[in-house]
């Protein structure tokens, strides 16, 4: 039975936490036990993720063939010095239920019950609290580079994300919670992937280079192995998932806004 | 990145020193376990990356070399049955994290304790395995085919065939590493096994892959610089030795595989 998205996502997310050390504090992965393979093989936590993937739009045989639809010149040094002097403001949370609302496989708690837990899913980001989203903006290169791309400049929001070795974010599709939360006076829709000022995208800008093991499976498909400033669409409504397995940091960012223009800034 | 000098099989961790009696014991004496969270100031500070980085271009990496995997046969076996040995076999399962076990040597990624440095720990690199505990080899081994499978279908030979079953859970990782086949090379030193040539007394010493579950979602297998395809149950792959990859389970439904170390007779 295919799901209805904005009916499983018309509630809008929570607030976040004022203090973003609130989402370790309280975090009920961090204190989950660990789920062994008997347990698995005796409840099978699978088959109910996989049901609600399968009715959400997942499938196991549609392809993506992804290609980079810009190049933004990154210096990759300013990031690292960024995340350095930025730790008060970076949110560091696991793949688990915090300000999410609506049915969701982190409401539903299917990623926890299938093993995933606080060491292999913990994500650190910027683009939430004090003045990080603005910094980023300009770290990317700034309104022309945003506006190049054909986004909105100043309903375009920007999340940095680092993953360490042995960090995963399981499959998921994206329903823009924050930016929805955030952008309600233009009447965004998640089925359309449309709001009052045009259509809502988001796409993927690579910060370090692709390395072993830095995965992006989008749809049945891998992504290619990208270079730094490379900018890709991810398609509205697709599962996808990542990971780092390899050795080094994976740094990537994404910018969620509407696209109201053309892309300026053809690949390099 | 320079190479400063590149490690032959023979020297990254190939003469295995017997397994623990305790089958137990790698869970109980784990250093993993109790290590601490390495966080992103930690590394960003540390920088451990360079170092395993640094080993990983003396075993053989790049960032070019490509491999296309292709299954060369598909048997014909029963998920289920697997799934119900491991059930009825918890006894003779090898459950352990990525880190150095008490029979490793040499200069390999797991001696130099190089993945715990970047951040894998007991709960991101679970493995369940079964063939070196036990009767498992034996069981397994019929689980794939009769002895005519193995000598006509498979091509390895039969009576040293050494198989693990491997079992990740969704979230569980196979870092970046080489195959060494140290446990195959320690158990057949009847046949003058030397890792450096792939070679013994029999012929050829070779690595396959056969895939028990069909390929879901997250699973993944990263041959140097390239994907394995979406492989379906019994489907077998070559797994060239000594070339870098890595592997992980990071969907929903468990990842199964089993890989066959052995000489090659057909």
């Amino acid at each position: 039975m295919k799901l209805n998205k904005s009916e499983l996502f018309k509630e809008i997310y929570n607030d976040l936490p004022k203090d973003p050390g609130d989402l370790i504090k309280n975090s009920q992965m961090a204190r989950h036990t660990e789920v062994t393979l008997e347990d698995f093989l005796e409840t099978r936590p699978d088959k109910e993720w996989e049901e609600y993937a399968l009715n959400t739009g997942a499938d196991i045989t549609s392809e993506y063939n992804a290609q980079p639809l810009s190049r933004l010149k990154i210096n990759q040094k300013a990031f690292e010095q960024f995340m350095a002097s930025n730790i008060d403001v970076c949110e560091k949370k696991y793949y688990e239920k915090t300000y999410q609302k609506a049915i969701s496989e982190l409401t539903l708690n299917l990623p926890m019950q299938c093993g995933y837990n606080h060491r292999n899913t913990c994500e650190y980001n910027w683009g939430e609290y004090g003045d990080t989203q603005e910094k980023l903006k300009e770290l990317l290169g700034g309104r022309k580079a945003i506006e190049g791309l054909g986004f909105d400049y100043n309903t375009a929001s920007v999340r940095l994300l680092a993953y360490l070795p042995g960090q995963i974010l399981p499959w998921h599709f994206d329903n823009m919670g924050n930016w929805f939360k955030k952008n309600q006076g233009l009447n965004p829709n998640l089925d359309t992937m449309t709001c009052d000022l045009g259509d809502i995208k988001r796409y993927f800008i690579a910060i370090t280079d692709w390395h072993w093991g830095h995965v992006l499976q989008i749809a049945n498909s891998y992504f290619p192995k990208w270079k730094s400033g490379e900018v890709y669409d991810i398609p509205k409504g697709v599962y996808h998932l990542s990971a780092n397995i390899g050795i080094r940091l994976k740094l990537t960012a994404s910018i969620t806004g509407v696209v109201k223009e053309k892309n300026k800034t053809p690949p390099v | 990145m320079e190479v400063k000098k590149k490690l032959k099989p023979s020297e990254i961790n190939a003469n295995y020193g017997d397994l623990p009696q305790d089958i137990n014991s790698y869970i109980k004496d784990s250093v993993m376990a109790k290590q601490p969270e390495i966080d992103l100031w930690d590394f960003m500070e540390a920088r451990p990356d360079k170092l395993y980085e640094e080993w990983a271009y003396e075993v053989g990496s790049d960032l070019t070399t490509k491999h296309e995997a292709k299954t060369f046969t598909r048997l014909d076996i029963k998920e289920k049955d697997f799934f119900k040995f491991m059930k009825e076999n918890r006894h003779t399962c090898q459950k352990k994290y990525y880190e150095a076990r008490p029979y490793h040597n040499g200069r390999s990624e797991l001696t130099e304790n190089f993945p715990m440095k970047v951040g894998y720990n007991a709960r991101n690199t679970v493995e369940y395995n079964w063939g070196l505990y036990g009767d498992s080899n034996q069981q397994v081994k019929d689980l794939l085919g009769t002895r005519k499978v193995w000598e006509e279908q498979i091509g390895i030979d039969y009576d040293t065939a050494l198989i693990r079953l491997l079992a990740y859970m969704p979230g569980m990782i196979l870092p970046w590493h080489v195959d060494n086949l140290g446990n195959w090379c320690r158990n057949n030193k009847h046949l003058n096994p030397d890792i450096d040539t792939q070679m013994c007394d029999l012929g050829p010493i070779k690595r396959y892959l056969v895939a028990i579950t069909d390929w879901h979602w997250g699973h993944v297998i990263q041959f140097q610089n390239s994907y394995f395809p979406n492989y379906k149950s019994g489907e077998v792959f070559d797994l060239p030795i000594p070339q870098p990859h890595c592997s992980a389970n990071m969907g929903m439904k468990m990842k199964v595989t089993c890989s066959i170390s052995g000489a090659k007779i057909k």
